[in-house]
């Protein structure tokens, strides 16, 4: 081939400029330390050092919460092992207090003590980190305990049939109670029907009425003049469900004579009409419009209740019969009984016993599905379970047959004492410490204090106290003995509270020293990827300098000589 | 025979000797010349007089030497090469927006972003955490904006290049239809048109970078120049002009006209295969606005899934009274059902002025059928804003405690009435991220403008880290930190946004890497070509000096000869 000068000057610009190129780039990486300059370098290291890049700095990242989280763990485990020490200190009180040969002063003064420490524990589950609660679930800006010292009154529920008026009569005077006549009352007659229930035959059927008596209901009538006060009314409905009965007596019943419906003024100043257990009700006709003017209703009918119609029942209601009282309302198999409901744990103090009849209770830890063997409820009686949770029910049941008049006299309250309440919430924080594995922060108040449903060991702690602070001022040393095997409970509970929170720090430090692995793994795989072996480095630009330099050489020979220089 | 005749023999012999040194003279002296041809004097002995003697030389002519076939390979590759640079060009420049190897572009502001999520996570009431949120994310926004606003850049860039090229183009081919007319003249009167036809070569060489053509000479000596599908741009001593044309639809970007002879612009882009414009072109309409697309896809992907975590949350004391929606719609889009929506339901929470809980707007959501409209409605409905009036027709309460309704603006009005405050509570439908509710960014077009909600950066209390205006609740925070590996980008949906950045990083890095080969390859073909070419075109300086001694010598000998007739003459006369 022949060669020319143009030829050989772009061969050698050419593989003078590769040389060159090379050069360069190892220059780069020399002095900036790095093979990894732009993405073309190593497209997928390129990547490969996005994805190191962001998890040093993440680790980084988490290693400094994962600093702040032991701080906030620490100040937990510093408050739970006060009120640790605290309950311990509590518990020797109370063991000096259980002890037979300490006089009753001493107790007393034992008692006010715990009541001051108690205060202090309170005090100390209330503690903060910073300006956010320790023990409040995520509601970290709400002070979790708060003593109540008000008395909870009990929510009783009416699990039975009563006969309410709607209307309200307001006493005028105390002493003197209504004796206004009943506004829109006409001259008429007023009918009700009170049914005990069917007798039944071997067989469960319905016997046949006696001779000579008609079959079906009877009502029982009133007359009424119209101008009557609702309090004659009442006196003349009282005397006609007497006269019913034929006067016969009975000691038991308020008015002193066999009644199947016993009707009186409630204390809440609204009528009420009572019948005896397992007797059906219904209005019959009414042309006095009294019904329809009180604007009666059924207390304690729920919807699944399966109505009986009463046998042999004509419908005699008349237009005025109030709604939805047109069907008789049977008592099949449950007599008038209040329920109390439960709030955690209870106590039921009956301050003041019925006045007519004794009661009974039962108690059902299932939400009402089973109850327990009733009891009789005596006067100053307590049931208390500190196990209660807040499905438990307590029902009190009056059960004097046919008396079930026992509104006024009797009060129920759920009593605690002091109550202390929780206003924080349940939702345990979970932080992030590692890729997708999140860590519990935070313990609550309940963990620590209260009865929970999934721990069957755990205790109202604070209702322990009480009942030891009760029980040393009362000096009932066997309620005091009772009280220390659940101060136990309570103390254990605590110490799972703190051995969880031991677990998280362990947890955590794993998770740092996880960290930190990581970290150093990621920083040498990076370097690995992105910077220049140094010493190969050199290597390699000696090797391409040489290269560099032989080809200058070569080149300044190869373009020197040309014919020029020989001819003369 | 005459003696006389002896003298012409030398003075053509001395006049030969003298072109060819000549000759040798312009070839030294065009060495270095770009796309000059090598020149020689051909000689040939001159036509024998009667008796058969000798008439010495005579000169036929001063030939190129050139290679029709090196010149066409040459032309060719030139016109890949030019392609080749230009791509490298291209993704080069991109490649440079791209670099972030130190992870604090881009990726490094994303990381900073999840991290200040994850530091909210673990200290949700913490007001120095927050700001930090704001300030990291507001970051990221500016990230965004100037990572879209580089791509632009490079994209108007390659629009003002694609003018420049053309332009170069439309001054070659007039070049080569000038030096087309120079040609014809030159060999009408039969004279060589050496220099010309080498200057009309190397504009060529230059227009072939740019634009892929083909070329033929014809008869009278001019060239031909068309684009692939035979269009002329150069025909005998007309040039036709390119032109860069645009139109409303491709707003602003440059596409490639060729004028026909008729003066009407034809759209030859896709008729062009190769050279230097038309891969400004391709690369502005695929690599780099498939980045600025994704980069887009990015930031708007980023907005949504933050936003949709972010709507149904609640910030620590951040009760409103009023909230507008950050979309607005079109009146004939208010009807139609909303995109992006799940079956699920979002609750609105509403509190009296002290601070009880006062009503609570369940609203279920139906995907695929729920439009603004009947998603307002359901609002209402749910918030009991309507009454049956006396004609028994339905309305709109007068003073509801909460409404909401269609502004004249298409945005969505939500209002909670006099002495009332809302948060939202929870929303497993996207319903609020869609209708543009207490979201956490803006992003209407994408990365271009995405930013942070003004109402959070004014109080940073209205991030919502979790739920029920708990403080110490870090739920939504949390779930921020689960969405950075949660996979919601890709065509299966399974990259998490790292990882589509990474494949846009790989990417970019491999097709660098692509053009970088595929030029060096071209360029090695060139170069081999252009050496087949200059062997046989280019002047070899030592073949010169060997002619230029020839010559010498030819003259010196014609010289000597012209002396020894001269003095035979001289004999003669003195005879």
């Amino acid at each position: 081939m022949r060669v020319t000068d143009q030829t050989k000057h772009k061969a050698v610009s050419a593989n003078l400029g590769k040389n060159a190129e090379e050069l360069q780039e190892l220059m780069i990486g020399m002095s900036n330390g790095k093979k990894l300059n732009k993405p073309s370098d190593d497209p997928v290291g390129a990547a490969m050092v996005q994805d190191f890049h962001t998890s040093i700095n993440r680790s980084q990242n988490l290693e400094k919460n994962i600093g702040s989280d032991k701080v906030w763990l620490n100040a937990t485990e510093a408050a739970t092992s006060q009120i640790t020490e605290t309950m311990m200190k509590l518990k020797e009180m109370a063991l000096q207090g259980a002890n037979g040969g300490i006089p009753k002063e001493q107790r007393a003064v034992l008692s006010t003590e715990i009541k001051m420490i108690t205060d202090d524990l309170i005090k100390l589950a209330n503690k903060r980190e910073g300006k956010l609660f320790l023990f409040s679930g995520t509601k970290t800006f709400t002070e979790p305990l708060k003593l109540n010292s008000e008395l909870k009154p009990a929510e009783i529920q009416f699990d039975g049939l009563r006969i309410k008026a709607d209307r309200e009569v307001i006493p005028l005077d105390q002493d003197k109670p209504i004796n206004q006549v009943v506004p829109g009352m006409m001259p008429g007659k007023l009918q009700l029907f009170v049914e005990p229930p069917p007798i039944l035959d071997a067989e469960g059927n319905p016997l046949p009425p006696l001779e000579g008596e008609e079959a079906g209901p009877k009502p029982v009538e009133i007359d009424l003049m119209g101008d009557e006060s609702l309090e004659e009314v009442v006196k003349k409905l009282n005397d006609a469900f007497i006269e019913a009965e034929g006067f016969m007596e009975d000691p038991e019943s308020p008015v002193g004579f066999k009644t199947r419906l016993f009707a009186q003024i409630g204390v809440d100043g609204h009528l009420y009409l009572d019948p005896s257990p397992q007797h059906s009700f219904k209005f019959g006709e009414d042309t006095t419009g009294f019904v329809k003017a009180m604007g009666f209703k059924f207390l304690g009918q729920t919807a699944d209740q399966q109505l009986q119609p009463l046998q042999g029942a004509e419908d005699v209601a008349g237009d005025n019969a109030p709604k939805p009282t047109d069907e008789p309302i049977p008592f099949e198999t449950y007599s008038p009984t209040f329920k109390g409901y439960s709030k955690e744990s209870y106590l039921v103090r009956v301050s003041k016993a019925g006045t007519y009849g004794t009661a009974r209770f039962v108690v059902s830890d299932d939400g009402g599905e089973t109850w327990s063997r009733p009891e009789v409820l005596n006067k100053q009686n307590e049931i208390y379970n500190p196990e209660g949770k807040p499905s438990d029910k307590v029902r009190l049941i009056f059960d004097a047959p046919g008396k079930p008049y026992f509104l006024e006299g009797v009060e129920f309250q759920f009593e605690g004492n002091e109550f202390v309440e929780y206003h924080g919430n349940d939702v345990v924080k979970q932080v992030p410490i590692d890729n997708g594995i999140k860590v519990a922060l935070n313990t609550t108040a309940p963990e620590m204090f209260m009865k929970r449903d999934e721990d069957p060991d755990s205790v109202n702690t604070f209702e322990v106290l009480n009942r030891l602070i009760q029980s040393l001022r009362d000096d009932e040393q066997e309620a005091v003995l009772e009280s220390i095997s659940d101060m136990d409970k309570a103390i254990n509970q605590l110490l799972k509270a703190r051995s969880e929170i031991g677990s998280r720090v362990l947890e955590l430090e794993s998770s740092e020293d996880r960290l930190k692995q990581n970290m150093d793994y990621k920083a040498g795989e990076l370097s690995e990827i992105q910077d220049m072996d140094l010493a190969k480095g050199a290597l390699d630009l000696n090797k391409a300098e040489l290269k560099h330099q032989t080809a200058l050489d070569a080149s300044a020979r190869l373009i020197q000589p040309t014919l020029v220089q020989f001819l003369k | 025979m005459s003696i006389l005749g002896a003298f012409e023999v030398g003075k053509k012999s001395l006049s030969a000797a003298q072109q060819g040194q000549q000759t040798t003279g312009h070839n030294i002296a065009n060495v270095d010349t770009e796309g000059f041809s090598r020149q020689e004097v051909l000689q040939t002995s001159a036509q024998p007089n009667n008796g058969g003697r000798g008439n010495g030389v005579d000169i036929q002519g001063i030939r190129r030497h050139t290679d029709g076939f090196t010149k066409e390979k040459v032309i060719g590759e030139q016109t890949k090469v030019g392609s080749w640079e230009t791509r490298e060009k291209v993704l080069n420049e991109a490649e440079i927006i791209f670099t972030d190897l130190e992870g604090n572009r881009l990726r490094g502001s994303l990381d900073e972003f999840w991290d200040a999520w994850n530091n909210l996570g673990h200290e949700p009431e913490s007001v120095t955490m927050r700001k930090n949120l704001l300030s990291k994310a507001s970051a990221l926004a500016d990230r965004f904006n100037i990572f879209d606003g580089r791509l632009k850049e490079l994209q108007g860039n390659l629009n003002g290049r694609i003018k420049a090229k053309i332009l170069e183009v439309n001054q070659a081919a007039r070049q080569i239809a000038e030096l087309n007319k120079q040609v014809e003249q030159l060999e009408k009167q039969g004279r060589p048109a050496n220099d010309a036809r080498d200057a009309r070569e190397k504009m060529l060489q230059d227009l072939s970078t740019l634009v892929e053509v083909r070329y033929f000479e014809n008869e009278r000596g001019t060239m031909e120049v068309q684009i692939p599908n035979g269009q002329a741009i150069v025909h005998g001593r007309t040039a036709y002009e390119m032109t860069a044309l645009t139109n409303a639809e491709l707003k602003g970007d440059f596409r490639l006209g060729l004028k026909t002879p008729t003066g009407q612009e034809a759209d030859v882009t896709d008729i062009v295969t190769g050279g230097a414009i038309k891969e400004y072109i391709t690369q502005r309409d695929t690599n780099v606005r498939q980045y600025q697309q994704n980069i887009d896809l990015l930031a708007k992907e980023l907005a949504f899934q933050v936003n949709s975590i972010h709507a149904g949350g609640t910030g620590i004391n951040a009760l409103q009274t009023t909230e507008t929606s950050a979309y607005s719609l079109n009146p004939e889009a208010l009807d139609q059902p909303l995109p992006f929506l799940q079956n699920g339901a979002f609750e609105i929470k509403l509190y009296d002025k002290d601070q009880n809980q006062d009503l609570t707007i369940n609203v279920q959501v139906e995907a695929g059928k729920d439009s603004v409209r009947s998603l307002v409605e359901k609002i209402n409905r749910a918030a009991g804003s309507y009454e049956v009036d006396a004609e028994g027709n339905e309305k709109l309460k007068e003073n509801p405690l909460f409404l909401a309704n269609i502004g004249a603006d298409g945005a969505v009005h939500l209002k909670a009435d006099q002495g009332h405050q809302f948060h939202y509570n929870g929303d497993s439908s996207n319903a609020l991220a869609v209708l543009g509710f207490n979201g956490f960014f803006q992003a209407l077009g994408g990365a271009g403008d995405i930013r942070v909600n003004q109402e959070l950066l004014d109080d940073e209390m209205k991030i919502a880290t979790g739920h029920n205006m708990t403080p110490g609740d870090n739920s939504v925070a949390t779930a921020m930190t689960d969405l950075r590996m949660k996979g919601v980008l890709g065509s299966s949906g399974d990259l998490s946004f790292d990882e589509f950045y990474n494949v846009q990083i790989t990417d970019i890095g491999l097709k660098v890497q692509d053009s970088q080969k595929g030029l060096s390859n071209h360029s090695d073909m060139l170069q081999q070509y252009e050496a087949l070419r200059d062997s046989v075109s280019s002047v070899n300086l030592d073949e010169e000096m060997a002619n230029m001694v020839k010559y010498q010598r030819a003259y010196e000998s014609s010289a000597r000869y012209m002396s020894t007739v001269d003095q035979m003459t001289q004999t003669l006369i003195n005879m």
